[in-house]
């Protein structure tokens, strides 16, 4: 009943938001053919909305999805609603709020708010985490401070579900792009994060990151690139070491991603190495923007020798095609 | 004697009218930046070699003094994307994303008409270089300025610029990438052509890959300072209310 209230105030907010022309969204129909165990095959349309009213904004996502065999079931998710302003000369917020920190692309250790789904299919809109945050401007610097699930007090939550408190500096110093990051968790802990992006040459950048949660003795770092040509062909090439992830095999990792744009067309082939255990995942996709629809598809695999821990995770294969119409 | 007096006139000349490009250009990008500070929404239809309709964009941009421009896509197929361009540092956000993403001038060129084709609106503070001479562009009689980029993180690193011999009004462009390739050609419409008061609109021509023409139509220009904080990514990223 609860969600019902919100998603009807949320349509309410939109209506109400469109007449500023804050108002938009888009709905993406999305077909999946899993070879494996999980997930099952299935047809889903997605329909986003997100708006703004006065202080409140807002973001909604409608699912309808048939899983292959089964009937069609719905399903309504909020992932953002919160309100904001200003006062003392900071930025305020309150709510359920979307807060993506790190610089990397296929993995993100200062990502210490929420970690969201990394190399997805099709960009998603990840669920916003409850917080109350305060920001401060000026031409080269933000600070943020942050109270992260503070619903949660005294819950045995851990990870990002547990109360927390975060702050990020920021600064810009000519070509690059400097963070530091400061997280202290009910059950966690504390940790500390760095992580820069610089613009190296006309065609080239650098990025890292790095994180130390000394508590709980776990390392995470990123080191990565990319390449742009005067021919619109991009090279992106990342190594990781993740300290947290449980399979010893998965945390040292190698990403490459190539990726062209032509005429509206942007054919992508990426691929994910475990190079302890020559696990392996490869995408190649394409993609067509038109004057509004745009189109996708492609194909994943998931494999590698025997002893690799990718090759035994449920799915094989996913073949994908999805519309997207914006509005 | 004669011919000695005529090649010395002729350096006078030529070294008068080099010492005069930056004052040129200055006039020149009257007819399109009328402020330092300013709004300007731009509609942009790009049509295929053919000749037939591809796609239409509309985009705001606020280019503020000190080479500073924010651009926001307003088309639904882009909307919420914007581009923040500070001197030679470039970011771009996406919407529903608080993470601004670091990029190369090189990327700032993706699409078909580059962020930095709409964001640019002035040459003086970025240009410097020659008059080549007097030549004729149709029936009318134009100079012709040869130009060198003087910072590296515009979008073109050498641009043949013909300007009106009477008003300096822009009248075409040629537009060479870093590595030289002539990328596109630029013509410009005027308000009124026997007395112009600003450019209505900058045609471009892919000469790099597609052949397409851009057509940058400038619909509304206002003066408008926007706020420090509004040049800030980490402000941006907040996907805040900019209007």
């Amino acid at each position: 009943m609860r969600s019902l209230i919100v998603i009807a105030g949320l349509w309410g907010l939109a209506g109400s938001a469109m007449a500023d022309d804050e108002f938009g969204g888009q709905a993406r129909a999305r077909w999946e053919d899993v070879q494996g165990t999980a997930p099952p095959s299935a047809a889903t349309l997605d329909t986003e909305l997100h708006g703004r009213w006065r202080a409140l904004s807002g973001n909604l996502v409608f699912t309808q999805q048939r899983p292959e065999g089964g009937a069609w079931r719905s399903d309504a998710r909020v992932n953002e609603l919160y309100a904001s302003g200003d006062a003392l000369g900071w930025q305020w917020s309150a709510g359920r709020k979307i807060v993506a920190w790190d610089v990397g692309y296929g993995f993100r250790p200062n990502d210490v708010v929420q970690q969201e789904q990394r190399r997805t299919l099709l960009p998603a809109t990840p669920q916003g985490r409850a917080v109350v945050q305060a920001e401060h401007f000026d031409a080269q610097t933000a600070w943020t401070l942050m109270w992260v699930n503070p619903q949660r007090r005294g819950d045995p939550g851990t990870g990002g579900d547990e109360e927390a408190l975060a702050a990020r500096a920021y600064r810009h110093v000519g070509a690059a792009d400097w963070h530091a990051f400061a997280r202290a968790g009910e059950h966690t802990r504390g940790s500390l994060g760095l992580a820069t992006s610089w613009v190296a040459t006309d065609s080239l950048e650098l990025h890292a990151s790095a994180r130390r949660a000394g508590a709980i003795d776990v390392t995470q770092a990123l080191a990565g690139s990319t390449w742009t040509g005067e021919n619109k062909l991009s090279l992106t090439a990342e190594a990781w070491f993740d300290g947290s992830a449980a399979p010893v095999p998965l945390r040292r990792n190698v990403y490459l991603r190539a990726a062209w744009d032509h005429e509206g067309w942007q054919p992508v082939v990426d691929l994910l190495l475990t190079p302890a255990d020559r696990g392996r995942i490869a995408t190649a996709a394409l993609g067509w923007q038109g004057d509004r629809w745009r189109f996708d598809a492609g194909v994943r695999w998931v494999g590698g020798p025997d002893e690799a821990v990718i090759a035994h995770s449920p799915t094989r294969r996913i073949v994908y095609f999805a519309a997207t119409w914006p509005f | 004697m004669k011919r000695l007096l005529a090649l010395a006139g002729l350096a006078l000349a030529l070294s008068a009218q080099a010492q005069d490009v930056p004052a040129l250009l200055k006039a020149a990008d009257r007819y399109r930046m009328s402020s330092d500070n300013l709004q300007v929404d731009t509609l942009i239809s790009v049509f295929n070699s053919d000749g037939s309709p591809d796609k239409e964009r509309r985009y705001t941009v606020f280019a503020q003094a000190g080479h500073r421009s924010l651009v926001l896509m307003q088309s639904p197929a882009e909307k919420g994307q914007k581009v923040l361009m500070l001197g030679d540092d470039f970011w771009l956000l996406m919407p529903n994303s608080q993470r601004p993403l670091r990029i190369t001038p090189m990327q700032k060129l993706l699409g078909d008409a580059s962020t930095g084709d709409i964001a640019t609106l002035s040459w003086a503070d970025d240009y410097g270089g020659r008059v080549v001479g007097e030549e004729r562009c149709g029936d009318a009689p134009c100079l012709h300025l040869s130009l060198s980029a003087n910072r590296k993180g515009v979008t073109y690193q050498r641009i043949e610029l013909w300007l009106g011999t009477k008003q300096h009004e822009p009248v075409k462009a040629e537009l060479y990438v870093q590595s030289d390739k002539l990328a596109k050609q630029a013509g410009f419409v005027l308000d009124k052509p026997a007395a112009p008061t600003e450019v209505n609109e900058m045609v471009l021509r892919d000469q790099l890959s597609n052949h397409k023409e851009t057509r940058v139509r400038y619909v509304s220009r206002q003066p408008r300072s926007v706020p420090e904080a509004w040049l800030n990514p980490m402000f941006l990223a907040r996907n805040p209310a900019l209007d």
